[in-house]
């Protein structure tokens, strides 16, 4: 989770959090007060229930008993004919009255004296006596009486009322009232959908009820704690157990009591109604203001956003982002700052580009002419180092006294290590400077070793070392100049490095590559030190820095040509054991065998007329003084055009042209060579000596067939190059082009 | 998250609203009669309108096995199987033969029935608060009235002495009844002679007998079998030009001169409240039977006219209901 992701979370939960919070409050507030308002308006609603229908069933007991009372009016007859004028009217009564089953007319004495039933045999003057029913004593002392609730047969409801005599009669009428009838009244009492009205008498039990079952059943509900609840509304228990909300008023005439009860669910529908309309516009709200929060968050969190996202641009380096922000408030103000702050490093930077890419190309500068320097150096410092070493083998060549011959020889020895030296420093400053292009092509590698043990052999031999360079048909594919220049170091050291025993040379396939290995039985190298052989001017056996021991340049110059030639180079090496320096190289396709150089030593003939064209005439001399002592004709000169002239006495074309590849005035050896050729017509055998090692300039004579020798010379070398091209006359010699 | 509880509840609250959409199952109703089939009679019709009032739509949310016997009592047990093999939800068995029959038949389905004089005695409930089996419904009390219907009798035919009273054979309530009418007729001092029926064949000779026995007047007590042939017993008597007092309301719409007795309209009316109670899981043997508190004096004035009976004005103004 990044930083503005919690600042929009944090955000969206305040905002959302204060709005929600005050939602939530809000809407419990009005759900308690619209409990408590629902409550007071059903309270109130019940008991006003109750009183219209005590109201009710007090005007319909009375209407009876007004009703029974009009029929106790006095008569104008006497007698039978007044009794049955009232059979009449008690009969209409009935008629008129449903719940009016029997009515009695009883005399002063308490004898009855009418009887008008529905289900039984009107009777005039039964004789039945009444005068000790209560009732009718209550009805002769002047006052209504009602009678408690009986069951007749145990189901149906009736009370008998007693209504007095009226205006001077002494009659009194009972009537029995099937209170059923009262249900019909109660019944009509709508109390909400499910509300119901009931009556009860003094003692609790059930007078009228919509389920007339109940009454039937003489339900007894004394226990009911809404019956003595008379002063409002109260939240009781039904007789079937369910939660409602009562109130009860009592008749006092009759002594009963009205109860309305309205089942909790109902009476709270509008209740739990508007708690659902409350609680589906909270959960509105709550959306709506979780949405607003959410949007405000984002407000104000996307332009941090967008601040965090330019730095993080920024710090990616993309300096031309730009943070947009118009909130026209602080945060604007940080954008822009942001804004002109990146402005700033992103010119800052150009400079620093500008001043890099001056800096580089100083440099590139600094590096050509550095490439100038090497080149001039390497031409300018070989040329006297040729000629030395040319004069000291002249030197050699003449009988000396053994004073003498012990100086050449030192002088020799110095001039062979200088020639060593000059030409690591040369190379490995080529290297470093990337003068160097590899060029790979399929090689034997045959001919390399060849020219390894040309190299290598005397040497060995001089030291007493067994030098084992193995015969293979292996081909590769590498640069074999700079590959050569890898073997050539490695085997060097070696050699250098084992005072006595064997140094084997040899390679192994490995699949695709070929693992080329020399193995010395020289003192080998410790655990630590191998990781540093690499290093420049890193000796391992020369504490005393003796320089005819070499610079310690050698495995720097395979490490970097490695690198350069993309080679794998290893070292196994035990201290005491001897060591095993292995390079990898990649197997080459086998083409036209070219027959390697025969290094082999074979007589001059003489007379052999040999053209020398060099410009400098100290090494011009030297290497005159050379060849001819091996008892060559040599005809020297600075040029071609001189070579010409002068060859022009002998009125023979030369058997051998040998040329300084470097000549005045611009040209090289490769031009004079081809001047004298098409000169005499013929394809004359040349060589070319050259002071330039460059990689360049040795491609570019062997591109032309020749074979070169690198100054300085040994004069072994040229010897047998000399001899071998004079006996091969006019078959071009196969490049050995590897500086020795 | 919120969003989310919004969908939830609403869903909660259509689901509620698709649930309650959702009607009750149809209800089974088996109705059983010993005489009309249940279409086009009134009797039947008050008692749909009852279940009307209370919300039962034939078709949608009830509907009926209907059973006849047609007057032919002894098919009673076998229209009772059937209802039983259907197995109903509850039986409706208006007369006390057919509520006989289907107790008979079941001891599990419920049983509603209405016309039964005296439901104690018939043995088809133990007592009127707490019938306690699985048959209850409405009483017509009319054994008490057999004194009230010579009553009415002798008021319109002051000069009668000899009754007769028709009665059904081996009928306890009209044994009972039959009691009622000897010592009202006492009280009167009228001479009451019983003639019996045995079924609904028997009906002609006993109309037979009365007219070979010359009587001022017949009452003909409430039944099943006498309401099923009320037209032809009507159409019979009048024709003796017998001034007689019928059990039941019917009789004066079929003809008869006047009738007293339970308003069965009302009754089967209210019997739809019983089958209601029922349906919604009441056990019959907790509901209470109701008696009748409302009865219902009728007379046919137009027969009064043919038989060339004149009418006391007192006995006109004592009806509920004149039938012209």
């Amino acid at each position: 989770m990044n930083a503005s992701r919690t600042l929009y979370r944090k955000y969206t939960a305040l905002i959302g959090g204060f709005v929600i919070g005050a939602l939530l409050i809000a809407g419990i507030v009005q759900a308690y007060f619209s409990y408590q308002d629902n409550r007071a308006v059903v309270s109130s609603l019940t008991h006003e229930k109750a009183l219209v229908a005590a109201l009710r069933i007090d005007d319909f007991v009375k209407g009876i008993v007004e009703q029974i009372a009009w029929v106790t009016l006095p008569l104008r007859g006497e007698g039978e004919q007044a009794l049955l004028q009232r059979r009449f009217e008690y009969r209409n009564l009935l008629k008129q009255v449903p719940a009016v089953t029997d009515i009695r007319q009883v005399s002063r004495s308490g004898i009855e004296e009418l009887l008008v039933s529905r289900t039984e045999l009107d009777l005039i003057a039964s004789g039945t006596d009444y005068s000790s029913h209560p009732g009718f004593i209550a009805a002769r002392a002047g006052a209504l009486h009602f009678s408690p609730v009986y069951f007749r047969k145990g189901t149906e409801p009736y009370a008998s009322v007693a209504v007095p005599a009226r205006l001077g009669v002494e009659t009194v009428a009972l009537a029995d009232i099937n209170l059923k009838f009262v249900w019909d009244s109660v019944s009509g009492i709508e109390v909400g959908r499910t509300g119901y009205a009931y009556v009860v008498d003094s003692s609790g039990r059930l007078i009228a009820h919509p389920d007339l079952k109940l009454v039937l059943q003489n339900s007894d509900f004394s226990r009911l704690v809404q019956i003595g609840a008379n002063n409002g509304a109260v939240l009781a228990q039904s007789h079937a157990g369910t939660n409602v909300i009562a109130a009860s008023v009592p008749i006092a005439a009759l002594g009963w009591t009205v109860v309305v009860e309205q089942p909790l669910a109902e009476a709270f529908t509008p209740l739990y109604a508007s708690l659902i309309r409350l609680g589906i516009l909270a959960a509105l709200s709550l959306v709506l203001a979780t949405l607003g929060a959410l949007a405000i968050a984002r407000r104000i969190a996307a332009p941090v956003k967008a601040l965090e996202t330019g730095a993080m641009q920024l710090a990616a380096g993309r300096l031309d982002h730009r943070v947009r922000v118009d909130t026209g408030d602080e945060l604007e103000l940080l954008a822009d700052q942001f804004n002109a702050m990146a402005e700033t490093i992103g010119r800052s930077h150009e400079e620093l580009e500008q001043k890099v890419e001056a800096r580089t190309r100083e440099l590139a500068l600094a590096n050509s002419a550095k490439s100038h320097f090497l080149a001039a150096a390497s031409h300018d410092l070989r040329q006297p180092m040729h000629a030395l070493g040319l004069f000291v083998a002249q030197l050699l060549a003449k009988p000396q006294t053994v004073e003498q011959r012990r100086l050449i020889d030192r002088i020799h020895a110095s001039s062979q290590a200088m020639n060593a030296l000059l030409d690591s420093l040369l190379d490995i400053s080529r290297l470093d400077a990337g003068a160097v292009t590899p060029e790979a092509i399929d090689f034997p590698l045959d001919r390399l070793f060849a020219r390894m043990r040309d190299e290598f052999e005397p040497l060995a031999q001089e030291k007493g070392l067994d030098l084992r360079i193995a015969s293979t048909g292996v081909w590769l594919r590498s640069d074999p100049v700079l590959l050569g220049r890898i073997v050539q170091n490695l085997i060097s050291n070696a050699v250098r490095y084992t005072p006595r025993g064997s140094v084997l040379v040899g390679c192994r396939r490995r699949g695709a590559a070929v693992r080329i290995d020399v193995i010395d039985s020289g003192t080998g190298i410790p655990e630590g030190e191998r990781e540093h052989v690499f290093r420049e001017f890193y000796q391992l056996a020369n504490p005393e820095h003796d320089r005819s021991k070499g610079l310690g340049l050698g495995l720097a110059i395979v490490e970097r040509l490695a690198r350069l030639l993309d080679h794998r180079v290893e070292i196994a090496s035990r201290a005491g054991g001897g060591s095993r320096f292995s390079i990898t190289v990649t197997r080459g396709a086998r083409c036209s065998t070219a027959a390697p150089l025969e290094a082999i030593e074979t007589g001059i003939p003489r007379d052999a007329l040999v053209s020398l064209i060099d410009d400098d005439a100290l090494a011009r001399e030297a290497m005159r003084g050379l060849i001819s002592s091996w008892g060559c004709e040599v005809v020297s000169a600075a040029s071609a055009a001189e070579a010409a002239l002068k060859l022009a006495a002998y009125r023979r074309m030369p058997d051998l042209i040998v040329s300084d590849y470097r000549l005045a005035g611009g040209g090289t050896g490769l031009q004079a060579i081809a001047q004298l050729r098409s000169a005499f017509g013929s394809q004359i055998p040349a060589c070319l000596v050259t002071g330039d090692t460059s990689a360049v300039v040795l491609r570019e004579i062997e591109s032309a067939g020749l074979h070169a020798l690198t100054k300085p010379v040994a004069p072994l070398r040229l010897r047998a190059l000399v001899s071998q091209m004079l006996k091969a006359r006019s078959e071009p010699p196969a490049a050995a082009r590897f500086p020795a | 998250m919120f969003i989310r509880s919004a969908v939830v509840i609403v869903a909660v609250l259509v689901a509620q609203a698709a649930s309650a959409q959702q009607g009750p199952r149809v209800a089974r109703v088996g109705y059983l009669t010993a005489s009309h089939a249940m279409d086009n009679d009134p009797l039947a019709g008050a008692f749909l309108r009852g279940l009307e009032d209370l919300g039962y739509v034939q078709g949608r949310n009830i509907v009926f096995e209907k059973r006849a016997a047609l007057g032919r009592l002894e098919l009673l047990p076998g229209l009772a199987g059937e209802l039983v093999r259907a197995n109903v939800d509850v039986i409706v068995a208006p007369p006390q033969v057919a509520a006989l029959a289907a107790v008979k038949a079941t001891r599990t389905i419920p049983v509603v029935f209405m016309m039964v004089g005296d439901p104690v005695g018939a043995g088809l409930a133990a007592s009127l608060s707490r019938p306690g089996g699985n048959a209850t419904g409405l009483s017509n009390q009319s054994g008490d009235l057999a004194g009230k219907l010579i009553e009415l009798l002798t008021e319109a035919v002051p000069t009668a002495r000899r009754l007769a009273v028709l009665t059904r054979t081996a009928v306890p309530e009209h044994d009972r009844q039959w009691a009622h009418a000897v010592a009202a007729a006492a009280r009167l001092k009228l001479t009451v002679q019983r003639i019996e029926v045995a079924d609904y064949d028997g009906v002609d000779s006993a109309l037979r007998e009365v007219a070979a026995l010359r009587f001022d007047g017949l009452v003909l007590l409430a039944d099943a079998v006498f309401v099923s042939r009320r037209e032809h017993i009507a159409r019979t008597v009048n024709a003796m030009r017998l001034p007689a007092i019928y059990g039941f309301g019917e009789f004066t719409d079929a003809g008869g001169l006047m009738s007293y007795g339970v308003n069965l309209g009302d009754q089967f009316r209210r019997a739809a409240h019983y089958v209601d109670r029922i349906l919604k899981g009441a056990r019959p043997g907790d509901l209470p039977i109701e008696q009748p508190s409302a009865f219902e004096f009728s007379i046919n004035t137009r027969t009064a006219a043919s038989i060339g009976l004149p009418l006391p004005r007192e006995l006109r103004l004592r009806a509920h209901r004149l039938v012209e």
